[in-house]
């Protein structure tokens, strides 16, 4: 049995490490369902909160479940049915997973869990190759109503939020936002090389992802999707320049359906608990993730507003009929 | 020159610090535990460390991340030679030769030859990312999507090395790989391609689940059909469990080449580890001089794809150290964990943070000889695997392959998707189909398709656009070489038997 | 695309059913990636080639093949099948058809794991059920505990696993 020898050994040592740093494995008491696999944002999101919750005091403990597939459909889609009338059950989401439920036609939408707070938030940056005679976003403005097809973006997947950034801006420039000539990538790396070779026009994702790019000046930022100047980004925003354009890549939580008031309103205090302390906090600054913390009521009545401007954008794009 | 150096001695002054080494050997550990588990590559563990990790130093964690990603590479390839399980798609090319020598008893040579490859090419393409990342990373940018076009087709025309003894079986599983590959969202459009309505397939087949199905779930199903007929026996060891000096003789080239082929393509933002192991697999085929031993267990099949792909993986760091592209989901999370730390990888890293890169480079040494030490010495011991009683060695395959499925995607869709395949590799192994060439197309398929159609969205649909840079007219040339070579290959042959 | 290879049956005396089975099985799947295709609506704005067309091709070349292969069934193109033991492959089937289930179920992660091995086992012939459900218990039992306490992903859970 050499073969679980080597798992054996692997876990000694994996359990050193984990001792070293002083993770502690603690009964559940919160579930947490994180609707994609290990390792991307939401899974991110699920996992700091676990942290900041236990370290914070606001629940005993927390468990993170993955339920990875199709845009976070197939989780909400489970945990809708699984988790109904729990209140210890939370949900991680986001931008993405309203699209997701658009364009997949997802049964279940986000109208039948029970929303609790806004947590983070990733403003959309526009770049453009450095060498680019493209210098402001009214150049791209310019450049856009001579010619849509002429100006190639390059961003993420079909459909996302860099997608329908695209889309807002062409319509907030009084172009057609069916005629954008937008060329989707799968990784973040195979599109920031497309930009910097000049290969597209612009690119379009979230500042994080051209950060390093911009503060060494291979690429120009144009312009960001944030309603106001953000204290550590050195540039204007698309408002600013006359671009009405401010969207964000939101994450949320969100808990079961058919809660009473009494226990939605527990974990709306359990999460801004949670939100507020020093450990959150500390997350935040070192994900690079923005406070875009917003609750219950005011939260469920933005949801329904970005819902119709997603379900708008991509009715034009043409995903959505 | 000198000063890169003076700055590597510095690297390798910080990495051969005890607490560093201690990284190192954890990392190296860990990646090689969860590399062998199909489905569970290095990248979801380096995410999953992540959070573990912060509160180490940043150099002592990244260093374990890169023992990890090494370590990720031996582990798919273990699984491959000896249970024709590859842990990784990269890891695909070495199944094909290594599981047939380890059936043959010559699993040692096998995992020798895979072990000491790997070391090579790491080293040789570690040197190359401390000394040519610059150029290489300009050449890698230059890239364009017609370029991309061009590789595949490239990699496409040497599928056949794969297709085993009927062009139209081997023509027909390709086929079939590429209509796998259309199921999910069409990358370009956002549209739903033979979706159903099922929501998990939105997300298309997941190479590792068809590689698994169709290898290992698929020989169970066959050998548990035929074990009343055919006593199926494996000699764990026939021969040397060394190399012999005749297999060292065959290893060397094709090591170099594989690296001097994983390199450069790893380094590409979209080049991946795949494609250079099974160009290298069939440049192999094409130079061994007993090519009639492809199929069953030639070692030069093993080597070369083996280096391949290790060297992709020291590829991949070219662009993530100098720019700050992460081009593979491991690269990524490796950004993530630079991030972390407030660090930005791009030319300002080399400059700002010296120490650190290179002590990730020095570490990324390090962690290559730590690999060879650990896995030689372990070869006698993972070969008497194969003496494991046919039904235990089986049922331990089974549960291997579900495990690693279950953990990455608990859902029931992708456990149906294991079966239902399973069963394709069953029918296909009875209808003597060849498998690899399904795999094969999973992976170009959807990479061909969106690359070709992204040129010509940015071309606004002009096809020059495919044919405009000399990269891709070189490309296009070595495959046409690849294509035509045979023929004239054997019409010389053939005038020279006429001339006797 | 006339294949000359070793083991060939001989004469083309009777039509291998198995291989024509299989050929109608491509063209099958080739009508059914077309009419997939038919239904798309979205045209391409730039590029001339649409999410269409790739799917049109591979169609094409599935029933293309898949004629082939029933035409060479009759031309006795494919080698000669040895006999089979389906017994054994259904042991290997079921036990995957049970890991499955239990995931529908809740059985939880150790019985899944405990019945495909001893299924396996089964199917390679090896008698002894309960030992071999024994041993499959502990393997599912250490990865079970590996898994999830020291990677923390999340296996699933039945009424043994909720214990621990």
């Amino acid at each position: 049995m050499t073969f679980f020898n080597r798992f054996a050994r692997a876990a000694v040592v994996a359990g050193a490490v984990l001792a070293s740093t002083g993770a502690v494995f603690a009964q559940a008491e919160l579930k947490i369902m994180a609707p994609a696999a290990p390792g991307g944002g939401w899974d991110q999101t699920a996992r700091s909160m676990q942290q900041a919750l236990v370290a914070s005091g606001a629940a005993k403990s927390a468990q993170v479940t993955n339920v990875p597939g199709a845009g976070g459909t197939i989780g909400i889609a489970q945990f809708v049915n699984g988790a109904k009338g729990d209140p210890n059950a939370l949900m991680v989401g986001g931008f993405v997973m309203m699209g997701a439920i658009l364009t997949n036609k997802s049964p279940v939408g986000l109208d039948r869990v029970t929303p609790i707070a806004r947590l983070t938030g990733e403003y959309e940056a526009i770049v453009v190759p450095a060498n680019s005679p493209i210098k402001t976003a009214k150049d791209l403005v310019a450049a856009l109503k001579a010619d849509p097809a002429k100006v190639t973006w390059a961003g993420g997947s079909a459909g996302g939020v860099d997608h329908i950034t695209a889309g807002l801006i062409a319509k907030a420039a009084g172009v057609d936002a069916t005629k954008i000539n937008y060329v989707p990538f799968s990784g973040g790396g195979e599109a920031l090389a497309a930009i910097l070779s000049g290969q597209v026009t612009a690119g379009i994702s979230g500042y994080g992802e051209f950060e390093g790019q911009i503060k060494s000046g291979k690429l120009r930022l144009i312009g960001m999707t944030s309603p106001e100047r953000l204290p550590d980004v050195d540039g204007p925003t698309l408002k600013e320049q006359g671009v009405d354009v401010v969207i964000a890549n939101w994450r949320a939580i969100f808990a079961a359906p058919d809660l009473s008031a009494d226990q939605r309103k527990a974990l709306l205090a359990t999460i801004e608990k949670m939100a507020k302390s020093k450990e959150w906090q500390d997350i935040l600054k070192q994900k690079g993730w923005a406070d875009t913390y917003l609750s219950g009521d005011a939260f469920a009545a933005y949801l329904k507003t970005e819902n119709d401007v997603v379900a708008d954008m991509l009715r034009s794009i043409g995903l959505v009929k | 020159m000198l000063e890169t150096f003076a700055a590597l001695g510095n690297g390798f002054a910080l990495a051969l610090q005890p607490d560093k080494l201690l990284f190192a050997l954890v990392g190296v550990f860990l990646g090689t535990a969860v590399g062998v588990l199909p489905g569970i590559g290095p990248a979801l563990t380096v995410a999953l460390l992540l959070p573990v990790t912060f509160k180490l130093d940043p150099t002592g964690s990244l260093i374990m991340f890169a023992g990890i990603y090494y370590g990720g590479m031996y582990g798919g390839s273990t699984t491959a030679i000896l249970i024709n399980t590859p842990g990784e798609s990269a890891s695909m090319a070495t199944a094909l030769e290594g599981n047939k020598m380890a059936k043959a008893g010559r699993g040692g040579p096998a995992l020798a030859t895979s072990a000491i490859g790997s070391f090579v090419a790491g080293l040789i393409a570690t040197i190359g990312l401390a000394f040519l990342a610059p150029a290489l990373v300009e050449f890698a940018i230059s890239f364009t999507s017609a370029d991309y076009f061009a590789l595949m087709v490239l990699a496409f025309v040497t599928v056949s090395a794969t297709f085993g003894a009927s062009r139209l079986r081997g023509l027909t599983s390709l086929f079939i790989g590429l209509a796998l590959g259309l199921i999910g969202i069409d990358k370009l459009s956002g549209q739903q391609r033979l979706v159903f309505g099922v929501p998990d397939l939105t997300d298309g087949v997941e190479v590792t689940t068809l590689a698994v199905a169709l290898f290992a779930v698929g020989e169970a199903l066959f050998v548990a059909s035929r074990h009343k007929a055919v006593v199926e026996k494996i000699e764990a060891v026939k021969g040397s469990v060394w190399m012999t000096k005749e297999d060292w003789k065959r290893s060397w080239k094709p090591w170099l080449r594989g690296t001097l082929l994983g390199f450069p393509i790893g380094a590409l933002p979209a080049g991946g580890a795949e494609i250079p192991t099974f160009l290298s697999y069939s440049l192999e085929k094409r130079l061994c001089t007993k090519p009639e031993e492809f199929g069953n267990g030639a070692i030069e099949g093993v080597a070369g794809p083996e280096a391949a792909n290790n060297a992709s993986a020291a590829g991949t760091l070219v662009p993530l150290l100098t720019l700050g592209l992460p081009t593979s989901a491991t690269a990524a999370i490796m950004l993530a964990g630079f991030q972390q730390y407030g660090l930005n990888p791009g030319p300002l890293l080399f400059a700002e943070k010296p120490d650190l890169v290179w002590g990730l480079i020095a570490s990324l040494f390090v962690a290559n000889a730590m690999l060879l030490v650990l896995n030689l010495p372990l070869v006698g011991l993972w070969v008497r695997l194969l003496a494991i009683p046919q039904p235990w060695l089986y049922g331990g395959i089974m549960v291997f392959a579900t495990m690693g499925t279950i953990a990455a995607k608990p859902s029931v869709i992708e456990l149906g998707m294991l079966l239902v395949f399973g069963l394709m590799g069953f029918m296909m192994r009875r209808f003597d189909y060849p498998i690899a060439p399904v795999v094969i197309g999973l992976i170009l398929g959807p990479l061909a398709e969106t690359q070709l159609r992204r040129a010509l969205t940015i071309s606004l649909g002009d096809p020059s656009v495919l044919v405009k840079s000399p990269i891709s007219i070189t490309l296009y040339v070595l495959a046409a070489i690849a294509l035509l070579a045979p023929f004239f290959i054997s019409a010389l042959k053939n005038l020279g038997s006429n001339e006797d | 695309m006339s294949d000359t290879e070793t083991g060939l049956r001989t004469g083309r005396s009777s039509p291998d059913l198995g291989v024509i089975a299989v050929g109608i099985a491509l063209i099958t799947a080739a009508a059914v990636i077309y009419a997939d295709a038919a239904q798309m609506s979205m045209a391409p704005l730039y590029a001339k080639i649409g999410p269409k067309v790739v799917p049109q091709i591979v169609a094409g070349g599935l029933a293309l093949f898949g004629l082939l292969t029933v035409f060479g069934a009759f031309r006795g193109w494919f080698p000669a099948r040895e006999e089979e033991d389906a017994a054994g492959a259904v042991w290997v089937a079921a036990g995957l058809g049970f890991t499955i289930l239990s995931l529908i179920l809740h059985f939880g992660f150790v019985a899944a794991m405990t019945a495909l091995f001893a299924c396996t086992s089964r199917a390679m012939g090896r008698r002894a059920f309960l030992v071999d459900a024994a041993i499959g218990a502990a393997i599912g039992l250490s990865v079970y505990l590996v898994f999830t306490k020291l990677l923390s992903l999340s296996l699933p859970q039945g009424p043994l696993e909720s214990l621990l």
